[in-house]
């Protein structure tokens, strides 16, 4: 990919597509404060809060990087999935998936030590690639719409779950499996799991695949113009393929990494639950880009730690951090496409073109 | 055999009753597709109609009033996808998806303003069931189909009207054209930005009111989580059924059958371990994907933003 | 194909500027917040007044505090601790708690010095382990109550369980007082259970209802389901609705919060003159509820906890036992569905189970052994 010289239409587009997501998130933040002192109480008070819960000392940032690794993992998920063209929104039923395979290897075949880990991680990468396989195969077989067919097969995972702990490895009778032994967790560095430097290597390692490497350049070339690709002759139906089991095996080691890294180190209720749909929005807002995505992750894990603090700090219903989540999807969709539409871009151009002419003028 | 055949007149009332929310949310997805949108949003705008309908039929204490204003909730909900995927151009996957985070937050956060601590609010009204003279007496089938509330009576009547209004109404072609080629459609004079956007407004109210249904027909009580994946399952039967009104109701009873018959299997088996059982509906809609959704069935346009030439 | 690679790089946003998206997002929430941290001092100070010490108190839970069932029941604990603890100020409940959010919401609590800290249920003792064991260090002031919660075998990964207490009803009793009830109840000797989750309170309740059910009619049947979890209320309906067409089940006791509304909508749907509910944890016989003929009570022993916090005495991994005689277990109002006659036969036998005196452990363990 060679370096081009930008025309300065290209750049002011490029500009927008960067500052849209933060007007974004200004904006919406802007709404949660008009709704909480609706409520009667100080907003100021509350997003302080949410910054002093989230950031406020190493242990809040150690939190809060422990609540974005799953989603990192599944934004990357959806990042990998979507640049192929694929509409994976399985992500959360690959991630219970890639959970429960390690589970059922470390806990079934008792292992323990960096052995456990090992396979324990593999388990779950697999466990993903498969869950991510399934809806591949009906696609490419049979053209089966893979937003349908990836989120029933979220339910079913989530009942397959449910087995695992309440029935196959069940904690004296809990709905909870038996905790992760000791040595097969993943170790800690600075009080956050290694889980976490793991997903920031993964996602410049997609990076560097999808931008810089063949392969990637094919993934793309998919996801951008299937039928063109295939006249270009790229082996269309398999690197759809891949990238379904790739973006389910990031997925799944997203599961992994989650049981072995977090307290409390069990399946339990609700576990991973929701960060598939959250993971395609990170992914979006990112503009598929990544390394983006691992930043979006981040403020998604800084609203959810810190929205916890606002909320009892000032006294105010949860879901008013889930409208903020939301609006923030909302108007970073609605903007980048807003960006993109022909008027906006004339209106630009035109604008553009008067500063030049002014600077012409003045010079 | 013959624990299925004692259970079989409940399964059926079980079916009937499952189905109304997914064929009305199903019916409103009918109309976005057909005009070129796909609508993922529908589990958000039920969950916004539960809520609404619930909490405005609390209010005033008149249940249609509680549909009315649920389903003018949903439009208002379902105006915000439009104007993102209709005017900006937005990608609808998306925006169906920020929707889905949205709307349900909306509607938890308005119950705790309505609800709180109140619980006097908590529990509300139910449409009372009118069961139809002799019809409800036939066997097996009588109770399930002749005992209903108003509104899914309203639910199953609307079918044929939705396939009348696609097969021989010319607005309703003007519909299927938009959203098979919208480009071909603008030259022939119809207004394709309009069409998409009363599309919006008909699945807005239809989906809402199958949100409505569960509160006011269901169970007296909005609890968050109460859609259940309806809308997710939805958006299946709507390619299940091709599109099609029949095709939806069939795809919607069938899937409130097996949903029937999860519920039997639980009751019966106690000690199984129940989650199996729970997959069936789920795993059935994958199954039936397979062997009757076809990939060259459905509108050809859909899915695609659909810019206007500029002049 | 360079045609499609340069089209390509026109979509893309290269490294340098993705970087700075994200890092444009971050600085932006920083700067809404710190622009204004000047003036989040001012009102959370003010709350300790004049004179004898005062305590806060805030309680985390999954659902709502009006769901018709567990949560509101420990909020209806809470309040009736807060109405004779007038020193008690309560911070706002913490509703909707995912699990992934749990510890945060205990962490935010920690740190702001909330004297007690209640977590509704089980679910929170395996996520609570590490902000529990960091409070030990540095907040000692701060105590949690966790309940439904065995200490012994359900928190022995917890490194110090000094400043924890959990509650534990007799689910005997409880399960008990339901089928004394139900088997007098019942007139087609059979009865029903839906339980939100499979946990050992859960099983004990529904062998001991059947135990005690049996003990007025030994041909008493019973069904159940323990995984209805606790939102679906059509699944309540559709599971009752099977179970009174086969089964001929009329009368049900449920322990599944909004999914004992659903099976209420069965019953009444089959004859509220015939067909009973047993309401659990809370009070709601009333003429909005007709087939609650009446409601097992369970108090989450909040007033006890308060009391040892200011004595001094709270921790230690202790549990509290809620029974009939400290008054953690009650029967609550009758409807007038229940004739006077089978009341006091009713407060015959509770005064029997109170008093150990009317189902011993091995017929409750005998009918949970045919759980399977």
């Amino acid at each position: 990919m060679a370096k081009k010289a930008l025309s300065p239409e290209e750049r002011s587009e490029k500009r927008m597509m960067v500052l849209t997501p933060i007007i974004s998130v200004l904006l919406a933040l802007v709404i949660g404060a008009i709704i909480i002192a609706c409520l009667g109480k100080n907003p100021f008070e509350g997003y302080a809060a949410m910054i002093q819960g989230s950031l406020g000392d190493m242990s809040k940032i150690s939190k809060t990087l422990e609540r974005a690794c799953p989603l990192i993992f599944t934004g990357l998920c959806a990042v990998f999935a979507y640049k192929c063209g694929v509409f994976n929104l399985g992500g959360e039923g690959q991630f219970i998936m890639g959970g429960c395979a390690t589970a059922a290897c470390t806990l079934g075949l008792g292992l323990d030590g960096p052995v456990g880990l090992a396979v324990g991680l593999l388990a779950g990468i697999a466990a993903g690639a498969i869950w991510g396989l399934l809806p591949g195969i009906m696609k490419i077989t049979r053209g089966l719409n893979e937003m349908i067919t990836t989120i029933m097969l979220n339910y079913v995972a989530m009942y397959f779950m449910e087995y695992i702990y309440k029935n196959a490895y069940s904690d004296n009778g809990l709905p909870k499996t038996i905790a992760i032994p000791q040595g097969a967790r993943l170790p800690e560095i600075a009080g956050t799991h290694v889980g976490v430097i793991l997903a920031i290597v993964l996602g410049i390692l997609v990076w560097y695949v999808i931008f810089r490497t063949s392969f990637g350049f094919k993934i793309r070339a998919v996801g951008m113009n299937p039928i063109a690709s295939r006249v270009n002759g790229f082996p269309v139906r398999r690197l759809v393929l891949l990238a379904f089991i790739i973006s389910g095996a990031i997925a799944g080691m997203g599961g992994a990494v989650e049981l072995l890294g977090k307290t409390p180190y069990r399946l339990a209720s609700g576990f991973g639950s929701g960060f598939g749909f959250d993971g395609v929005a990170i992914a979006l807002i990112a503009q598929l880009n990544p390394i983006a995505a691992l930043v979006v992750a981040l403020l998604f894990g800084i609203l959810s730690t810190g929205g916890t603090m606002m909320q009892s700090v000032i006294g105010v219903p949860t879901a008013i951090v889930e409208i903020i989540r939301g609006l923030i999807i909302i108007f970073a969709v609605a903007g980048m496409a807003a960006v993109k539409l022909p008027q906006i871009k004339a209106f630009v151009a035109a604008r553009l073109d008067a500063k030049e002419k002014k600077a012409e003028v003045n010079a | 055999m013959d624990g299925f055949i004692t259970a079989l007149p409940t399964i059926l009332k079980a079916m009937t009753m499952g189905a109304v929310p997914i064929l009305l949310a199903s019916l409103g997805e009918v109309f976005s597709e057909r005009a070129g949108l796909v609508n993922i949003g529908l589990e958000g705008i039920m969950a916004i109609g539960a809520f609404v309908g619930f909490a405005v039929a609390k209010m005033t204490g008149n249940l249609w009033v509680g549909l009315m204003v649920g389903m003018l909730a949903g439009v208002v909900i379902n105006m915000l996808y439009a104007f993102c995927t209709i005017t900006l151009c937005a990608d609808q996957v998306v925006t169906g998806m920020a929707i889905n985070i949205l709307a349900p937050a909306i509607a938890l956060f308005g119950y705790n303003l309505f609800v709180g601590s109140n619980s006097a609010n908590a529990t509300g009204d139910q449409m009372a069931s009118i069961a139809i003279p002799g019809l409800s007496q036939i066997p097996f089938v009588g109770d399930a189909f002749f005992d209903q509330t108003l509104l899914a009576y309203l639910a199953f009547i609307l079918v044929p009207l939705v396939r009348y209004f696609f097969k021989h109404f010319r607005a309703g072609l003007s519909f299927r054209s938009v959203g098979e080629n919208p480009h071909a459609a603008e030259t022939l004079g119809i207004d394709v930005v309009r069409v998409k956007y009363i599309a919006c407004v008909v699945c807005g109210a239809l989906t809402a009111a199958g949100g409505a249904f569960l509160t006011l027909c269901y169970t007296p009580i909005y609890t968050d989580g109460i859609v259940m994946g309806r809308g997710f399952i939805a958006l299946a039967t709507v390619i299940f059924g091709r599109w099609s009104a029949l095709g939806v109701l069939g795809a919607s009873l069938l899937f409130g059958f097996f949903d029937g018959v999860n519920v039997a299997l639980q009751a019966q088996f106690q000690s199984a371990p129940v989650m199996f059982f729970k997959m069936i509906p789920y795993i059935f809609t994958i199954v039936a994907l397979i062997f009757f959704g076809s990939k060259h069935a459905g509108p050809k346009a859909n899915g695609q933003p659909y810019y206007r030439e500029m002049r | 194909m360079s045609e499609s690679k340069h089209s390509l790089s026109h979509v893309m946003v290269d490294r340098r500027q993705a970087i700075g998206i994200g890092l444009g997002s971050v600085a932006a929430v920083t700067l809404a917040g710190c622009g204004s941290s000047s003036s989040s001092s001012s009102s959370s100070s003010d709350s300790s007044d004049s004179g004898s010490t005062s305590y806060k108190v805030a309680m985390i839970m999954s659902g709502t505090i009006t769901d018709g069932g567990w949560d509101q029941g420990h909020y209806e604990s809470l309040q009736r601790a807060l109405s004779n603890h007038s020193n008690w100020t309560m911070l706002e409940p913490k509703e909707n708690t995912a699990d992934a959010d749990a510890a945060t919401a205990a962490q935010s609590y920690v740190d702001q010095d909330v004297d007690l800290i209640i977590g509704n249920g089980n679910q929170f003792a395996s996520d609570w382990a590490e902000v529990v064991a960091d409070a030990a260090d540095s907040h000692p002031k701060v105590h949690f109550l966790i309940t439904n919660t065995d200490p012994t075998t359900e928190m022995s990964d917890y490194e110090t369980l000094d400043p924890v207490e959990t509650v534990l009803p007799d689910f005997k009793q409880t399960g008990a007082l339901a089928g004394v009830v139900a088997g007098l109840m019942t007139k087609t000797k059979s009865i029903g259970f839906i339980g939100g989750m499979k946990l050992p309170s859960t099983i004990t309740k529904y062998s001991a209802y059947l135990a005690a059910a049996r003990k007025i009619d030994s041909s008493i049947q019973g069904q159940y389901n323990f995984e209805a979890g606790f939102t679906d209320a059509s699944l309540g309906t559709n599971l009752t609705q099977q179970w009174i067409s086969s089964n001929n089940v009329d009368v049900m006791w449920g322990d599944a919060s909004a999914v004992d509304n659903g099976a209420r909508q069965a019953l009444q749907a089959a004859g509220a003159d015939t067909h009973f509910d047993i309401a659990q944890p809370i009070d709601i016989v009333g003429d909005d509820q007709p087939t609650v003929v009446t409601s097992t009570v369970t108090d989450w022993m909040i007033s006890q906890a308060m009391d040892e916090i200011e004595s001094g005495s709270f921790g230690g991994g202790k549990s509290i036992t809620a029974s009939m005689s400290n008054g953690g277990i009650s029967l609550g109002k009758f409807s007038d569905k229940v004739s006077s006659d089978v009341q006091s036969k009713i407060k015959d036998y509770a005064q029997q189970i109170q008093d150990d005196a009317f189902l011993t452990d091995d017929e409750v363990a005998a009918v949970q052994n045919t759980l399977g």
